[in-house]
């Protein structure tokens, strides 16, 4: 009995640790939203923004403020890909486009 | 590695051949890039845009020449150009009186202010100095005051100098060159890949025009704008087709982007303002 009691308690505290230390699907979100705005912001640096990006953000936010933080995860995610392949375009034209000049 | 190895190769034969190369020898290769890839089309043609490479096209376009779309603009120009300002001086006072010689002489090389300077950004400046507002750009009472002026020296050749004693200048012309060759947006085009590549091909329905002979025309009146508009508003259409954000008009990047383009088109005829689709 006094192991039934003893495990049923211990599972009971690792449950609320664990949901004690799983991320607040909010703060997640904003984590997300916000690297996808930094990424932005850095492609805008190497003037290589793309249009898609902003809209993207802009979409996430609305789903932010809906309380929909699963789906404001997933356009952020996408958004920061898109700004982040930006910087890459900048960072590999800087070497190529001297190789389009007609010789 | 290999990745590696190649683009290091092809970025410093590229960066060889910038470093080699003079606005001249860029100018020439530019040129002879399109009378070679269009060997039955005479380089002077090429300042009719798109409907050099179409002859189809280019009847409905020399019938709508006729009776220009951009004819009341031009009147509207003419009478904003003459009005006084509020001092009792006119756009002659920075302009001169030669009206025919004024579309030649841009886009420049400013060497107090040591910046490109295009027609739009002088007709401001000429407003501010003068105690007015400036005009907003890429359409409305700005284009027409360029057509007035573009329409006066229609027949001149453009002759786009840089001065070789002004590093400043020879940078601002790289880095428009720069801008022209590089890819961008999420489409992954650079102005080169349409207008040099793939000119004459078709995007959809519409032929792509050469960059060859681009800005002789402008500002033209763009039927799927139903206004006139500038070549800088132009610039920032493009890029939005290719989902790269614009730059403002009249923004260093767009001055630069003139400046390496008009003198790409150095020795042809002005034949500005123009209408297209």
């Amino acid at each position: 009995m006094k192991i039934i009691k003893s495990t049923i308690l211990l599972s009971t505290v690792i449950l609320l640790a664990s949901c004690a230390l799983a991320p607040n699907p909010e703060a997640k979100a904003m984590a997300a939203c916000n690297a996808a705005e930094a990424s932005r912001k850095a492609a805008a640096q190497v003037k290589m923004e793309w249009t898609t990006t902003a809209k993207l953000i802009k979409k996430a936010n609305s789903y932010l403020k809906a309380g929909d933080f699963e789906a404001a995860v997933k356009i952020c995610n996408k958004a920061k890909f898109e700004g982040d392949a930006s910087i890459m375009q900048a960072s590999i034209e800087s070497n190529l486009w001297q190789s389009r000049i007609p010789k | 590695m290999i990745r590696t190895i190649v683009l290091t190769v092809i970025a410093s034969f590229g960066f060889s051949h910038s470093t080699l190369a003079t606005p001249e020898d860029d100018r020439a290769a530019f040129t002879n890039f399109f009378t070679n890839r269009f060997s039955n089309i005479e380089p002077a043609e090429f300042i009719d845009g798109v409907y050099a490479l179409d002859p189809a096209s280019k009847e409905q376009w020399t019938e709508i020449e006729e009776f220009p779309p951009y004819e009341i603009d031009i009147d509207a120009g003419e009478e904003l150009y003459q009005t006084p300002f509020a001092n009792g001086k006119t756009y002659s006072s920075c302009f001169g009186s030669d009206l025919s010689s004024i579309r030649g002489k841009y886009p420049n090389w400013n060497t107090k202010k040591e910046m490109v300077v295009t027609l739009e950004l002088d007709i401001n400046n000429c407003r501010v100095t003068n105690g007015e507002k400036p005009l907003r750009y890429k359409k409305g009472k700005i284009a027409q005051l360029s057509a007035y002026i573009a329409m006066q020296g229609r027949g001149n050749l453009i002759s786009v100098s840089i001065p070789s004693d002004s590093p400043k200048a020879m940078a601002a012309y790289e880095n428009g060159k720069e801008f022209f060759y590089s890819k961008r947006g999420q489409l992954n085009f650079s102005c080169a890949d349409c207008h040099m590549s793939n000119a004459g091909n078709k995007v959809r329905a519409d032929k792509l025009s050469g960059a060859l002979g681009h800005t002789s025309h402008f500002p033209v009146y763009r039927s799927k704008w139903g206004e006139l508009g500038t070549l800088q508003r132009r610039f920032g259409g493009c890029n939005k087709n290719v989902r790269a954000k614009p730059f403002a008009s009249q923004g260093e990047e767009y001055r630069n982007l003139e400046y390496f383009l008009a003198y790409m088109n150095n020795g042809l005829e002005l034949n500005g303002p123009g209408a297209r689709k």
